[in-house]
Protein backbone atom coordinates (compact mmCIF):
# COMPACT_ATOMS: atom_id res chain seq x y z
CA UNK A 1 0.00 0.00 0.00
CA UNK A 2 1.42 3.37 -1.05
CA UNK A 3 1.38 6.49 1.06
CA UNK A 4 -1.72 8.60 0.24
CA UNK A 5 0.01 11.83 1.14
CA UNK A 6 2.99 11.12 -1.06
CA UNK A 7 0.52 10.17 -3.80
CA UNK A 8 -1.12 13.59 -3.50
CA UNK A 9 2.22 15.39 -3.60
CA UNK A 10 1.97 15.58 -7.39
CA UNK A 11 -0.14 18.34 -9.01
CA UNK A 12 -1.41 16.14 -11.87
CA UNK A 13 -2.63 13.55 -9.39
CA UNK A 14 -4.39 16.27 -7.40
CA UNK A 15 -6.16 17.31 -10.61
CA UNK A 16 -7.19 13.72 -11.25
CA UNK A 17 -8.51 13.35 -7.71
CA UNK A 18 -10.37 16.66 -8.00
CA UNK A 19 -11.99 15.53 -11.21
CA UNK A 20 -12.97 12.15 -9.74
CA UNK A 21 -14.45 13.95 -6.73
CA UNK A 22 -17.07 15.34 -9.11
CA UNK A 23 -17.88 11.99 -10.74
CA UNK A 24 -16.41 8.58 -11.56
CA UNK A 25 -14.72 8.39 -14.94
CA UNK A 26 -12.78 6.25 -17.37
CA UNK A 27 -9.11 6.79 -18.22
CA UNK A 28 -10.11 8.27 -21.57
CA UNK A 29 -12.45 10.81 -20.00
CA UNK A 30 -9.75 11.88 -17.57
CA UNK A 31 -7.11 12.11 -20.31
CA UNK A 32 -9.38 14.36 -22.40
CA UNK A 33 -9.29 16.97 -19.60
CA UNK A 34 -5.57 16.84 -18.94
CA UNK A 35 -2.55 17.88 -20.96
CA UNK A 36 -1.00 14.42 -20.69
CA UNK A 37 -1.32 11.12 -22.56
CA UNK A 38 -3.58 8.22 -21.62
CA UNK A 39 -0.65 6.03 -20.56
CA UNK A 40 0.54 8.83 -18.29
CA UNK A 41 -2.95 9.11 -16.78
CA UNK A 42 -2.98 5.34 -16.24
CA UNK A 43 0.34 5.54 -14.45
CA UNK A 44 -0.95 8.22 -12.10
CA UNK A 45 -4.15 6.25 -11.49
CA UNK A 46 -2.13 3.21 -10.53
CA UNK A 47 -0.25 5.23 -7.92
CA UNK A 48 -3.52 6.64 -6.56
CA UNK A 49 -5.05 3.16 -6.44
CA UNK A 50 -2.03 1.72 -4.63
CA UNK A 51 -2.39 4.51 -2.08
CA UNK A 52 -6.04 3.53 -1.49
CA UNK A 53 -7.38 6.84 -2.78
CA UNK A 54 -9.24 5.50 -5.81
CA UNK A 55 -10.73 2.17 -6.85
CA UNK A 56 -11.53 0.81 -10.29
CA UNK A 57 -13.95 -1.61 -11.89
CA UNK A 58 -14.45 -3.01 -15.37
CA UNK A 59 -17.33 -1.72 -17.43
CA UNK A 60 -17.27 -3.41 -20.82
CA UNK A 61 -13.84 -2.77 -22.27
CA UNK A 62 -13.27 0.27 -20.05
CA UNK A 63 -12.05 0.67 -16.52
CA UNK A 64 -14.01 3.17 -14.46
CA UNK A 65 -12.25 4.94 -11.61
CA UNK A 66 -13.87 6.47 -8.53
CA UNK A 67 -12.75 8.02 -5.28
CA UNK A 68 -12.66 5.71 -2.30
CA UNK A 69 -15.06 6.38 0.53
CA UNK A 70 -14.58 8.14 3.83
CA UNK A 71 -16.89 9.35 6.57
CA UNK A 72 -18.13 12.45 8.27
CA UNK A 73 -15.31 12.52 10.82
CA UNK A 74 -12.76 12.75 8.04
CA UNK A 75 -14.62 15.63 6.40
CA UNK A 76 -14.78 17.42 9.73
CA UNK A 77 -11.12 16.81 10.52
CA UNK A 78 -10.18 18.12 7.12
CA UNK A 79 -12.23 21.31 7.51
CA UNK A 80 -10.77 21.90 10.96
CA UNK A 81 -7.30 21.99 9.45
CA UNK A 82 -8.43 24.24 6.58
CA UNK A 83 -10.14 26.72 8.94
CA UNK A 84 -7.09 26.79 11.21
CA UNK A 85 -4.92 27.58 8.22
CA UNK A 86 -7.40 30.15 6.87
CA UNK A 87 -7.69 31.91 10.25
CA UNK A 88 -3.93 32.25 10.58
CA UNK A 89 -3.76 33.78 7.12
CA UNK A 90 -6.76 36.00 7.93
CA UNK A 91 -5.07 37.34 11.07
CA UNK A 92 -1.87 38.16 9.17
CA UNK A 93 -3.75 39.94 6.40
CA UNK A 94 -5.98 41.90 8.80
CA UNK A 95 -3.05 43.11 10.84
CA UNK A 96 -0.95 44.00 7.81
CA UNK A 97 -3.73 46.09 6.30
CA UNK A 98 -4.98 47.77 9.46
CA UNK A 99 -4.39 51.49 9.85
CA UNK A 100 -4.66 51.01 13.63
CA UNK A 101 -7.72 51.35 15.80
CA UNK B 1 -23.74 14.06 16.55
CA UNK B 2 -20.49 15.48 15.25
CA UNK B 3 -18.95 18.32 17.25
CA UNK B 4 -18.72 21.71 15.57
CA UNK B 5 -15.36 23.18 14.64
CA UNK B 6 -14.49 26.24 16.72
CA UNK B 7 -11.54 28.45 15.80
CA UNK B 8 -10.86 31.72 17.59
CA UNK B 9 -8.22 34.35 16.89
CA UNK B 10 -7.52 37.80 18.29
CA UNK B 11 -6.43 40.41 15.78
CA UNK B 12 -4.92 43.86 16.28
CA UNK B 13 -7.53 45.75 14.27
CA UNK B 14 -11.03 47.15 14.67
CA UNK B 15 -14.10 44.93 14.23
CA UNK B 16 -14.99 47.06 11.19
CA UNK B 17 -11.68 46.27 9.50
CA UNK B 18 -11.78 42.59 10.47
CA UNK B 19 -15.34 42.25 9.15
CA UNK B 20 -14.38 44.01 5.92
CA UNK B 21 -11.40 41.74 5.36
CA UNK B 22 -13.48 38.63 6.06
CA UNK B 23 -16.25 39.56 3.64
CA UNK B 24 -14.51 41.67 0.98
CA UNK B 25 -10.96 40.30 0.90
CA UNK B 26 -11.51 36.58 1.34
CA UNK B 27 -9.37 35.95 -1.74
CA UNK B 28 -6.44 37.39 0.23
CA UNK B 29 -6.61 34.89 3.08
CA UNK B 30 -8.52 31.83 1.88
CA UNK B 31 -5.82 29.26 1.00
CA UNK B 32 -5.39 29.26 -2.79
CA UNK B 33 -4.89 25.48 -2.61
CA UNK B 34 -8.59 25.31 -1.73
CA UNK B 35 -10.06 27.35 -4.56
CA UNK B 36 -12.66 25.38 -6.50
CA UNK B 37 -11.27 26.51 -9.82
CA UNK B 38 -7.82 25.33 -8.81
CA UNK B 39 -6.43 28.69 -9.94
CA UNK B 40 -4.39 31.18 -7.95
CA UNK B 41 -5.85 34.39 -9.40
CA UNK B 42 -9.39 33.96 -8.12
CA UNK B 43 -11.69 36.50 -6.45
CA UNK B 44 -14.24 35.81 -3.72
CA UNK B 45 -17.53 37.73 -3.57
CA UNK B 46 -19.84 37.95 -0.54
CA UNK B 47 -23.10 39.57 -1.65
CA UNK B 48 -23.77 41.85 1.36
CA UNK B 49 -27.30 40.80 2.39
CA UNK B 50 -29.27 37.83 3.75
CA UNK B 51 -29.79 35.40 0.88
CA UNK B 52 -26.72 36.78 -0.92
CA UNK B 53 -24.40 34.37 -2.68
CA UNK B 54 -20.82 33.65 -1.74
CA UNK B 55 -18.92 32.66 -4.84
CA UNK B 56 -15.50 32.40 -6.40
CA UNK B 57 -14.69 34.03 -9.73
CA UNK B 58 -11.77 32.34 -11.45
CA UNK B 59 -9.29 34.30 -13.57
CA UNK B 60 -11.09 33.15 -16.71
CA UNK B 61 -14.46 34.39 -15.43
CA UNK B 62 -15.96 31.06 -14.38
CA UNK B 63 -18.04 31.25 -11.19
CA UNK B 64 -18.21 28.63 -8.43
CA UNK B 65 -20.78 28.83 -5.64
CA UNK B 66 -19.37 28.48 -2.13
CA UNK B 67 -22.36 29.38 0.03
CA UNK B 68 -25.28 31.61 0.93
CA UNK B 69 -25.53 34.39 3.54
CA UNK B 70 -27.97 33.68 6.38
CA UNK B 71 -27.07 36.57 8.71
CA UNK B 72 -25.53 39.91 7.77
CA UNK B 73 -24.84 42.22 10.70
CA UNK B 74 -21.66 44.26 10.07
CA UNK B 75 -19.36 44.58 11.88
CA UNK B 76 -20.61 42.12 14.51
CA UNK B 77 -21.54 38.95 12.70
CA UNK B 78 -21.88 37.10 9.43
CA UNK B 79 -23.29 33.59 9.03
CA UNK B 80 -23.64 31.45 5.98
CA UNK B 81 -24.45 28.08 4.55
CA UNK B 82 -21.18 26.66 3.28
CA UNK B 83 -21.04 24.04 0.56
CA UNK B 84 -17.70 24.66 -1.13
CA UNK B 85 -16.77 21.49 -3.09
CA UNK B 86 -20.10 19.88 -2.20
CA UNK B 87 -23.64 19.71 -3.46
CA UNK B 88 -25.77 22.57 -2.18
CA UNK B 89 -27.86 20.25 0.03
CA UNK B 90 -24.67 19.21 1.82
CA UNK B 91 -24.03 22.66 3.25
CA UNK B 92 -22.67 23.01 6.76
CA UNK B 93 -23.16 26.25 8.72
CA UNK B 94 -20.46 28.85 9.32
CA UNK B 95 -21.01 31.53 11.94
CA UNK B 96 -18.40 34.27 12.47
CA UNK B 97 -18.57 36.77 15.36
CA UNK B 98 -16.41 39.87 15.70
CA UNK B 99 -16.16 41.25 19.27
CA UNK B 100 -14.23 44.35 20.29
CA UNK B 101 -11.64 43.59 22.95
CA UNK B 102 -9.19 45.98 24.61
CA UNK B 103 -6.65 46.20 21.85
CA UNK B 104 -8.45 44.75 18.89
CA UNK B 105 -11.03 42.20 17.90
CA UNK B 106 -11.78 38.62 18.83
CA UNK B 107 -12.92 36.61 15.80
CA UNK B 108 -14.74 33.41 16.65
CA UNK B 109 -15.68 30.95 13.90
CA UNK B 110 -18.06 28.06 14.48
CA UNK B 111 -18.59 25.57 11.66
CA UNK B 112 -21.47 23.24 12.58
CA UNK B 113 -24.08 21.01 11.01
CA UNK B 114 -21.91 18.05 10.03
CA UNK B 115 -24.74 15.61 10.63
CA UNK B 116 -25.93 16.40 7.12
CA UNK B 117 -23.20 13.96 6.05
CA UNK B 118 -24.24 11.00 8.15
CA UNK B 119 -24.56 7.85 6.08
CA UNK B 120 -24.29 9.85 2.95
CA UNK B 121 -22.78 9.28 -0.42
CA UNK B 122 -21.62 12.86 -0.75
CA UNK B 123 -19.29 12.40 2.18
CA UNK B 124 -17.95 9.28 0.56
CA UNK B 125 -17.18 11.16 -2.61
CA UNK B 126 -15.28 13.97 -1.00
CA UNK B 127 -14.15 12.67 2.35
CA UNK B 128 -11.13 10.66 1.41
CA UNK B 129 -9.44 13.24 -0.71
CA UNK B 130 -10.21 15.96 1.77
CA UNK B 131 -8.84 14.06 4.72
CA UNK B 132 -5.72 13.43 2.71
CA UNK B 133 -5.45 17.13 2.03
CA UNK B 134 -5.97 17.82 5.69
CA UNK B 135 -3.09 15.63 6.66
CA UNK B 136 -0.93 17.21 4.00
CA UNK B 137 -1.69 20.61 5.45
CA UNK B 138 -1.07 19.39 8.97
CA UNK B 139 2.35 18.11 8.01
CA UNK B 140 3.03 21.37 6.19
CA UNK B 141 2.11 23.33 9.29
CA UNK B 142 4.28 21.13 11.45
CA UNK B 143 7.19 21.85 9.13
CA UNK B 144 6.99 25.67 9.15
Amino acid sequence: MGDPFAALGDPTRRLIVGSLARREQSVGELASQLPISRPAVSKHLRILRDAGLVSDRAEGAKRIYKLESAGVEEVRDYLEVVWGDAMRRFKLFVENTSSGS
Amino acid sequence: MTDPIVVEVEVAATPEHAFRVWTQKADSWWPASHSMSGTEDFKVVFEPFVGGRIFEVAGDGREFDWGEITEWDPPRAVSYKWHIFLERDKATLVDVRFSAIGYGTRVRLVNSGFDVFDDDVAAERVGRVESAWGSLLASYQASV
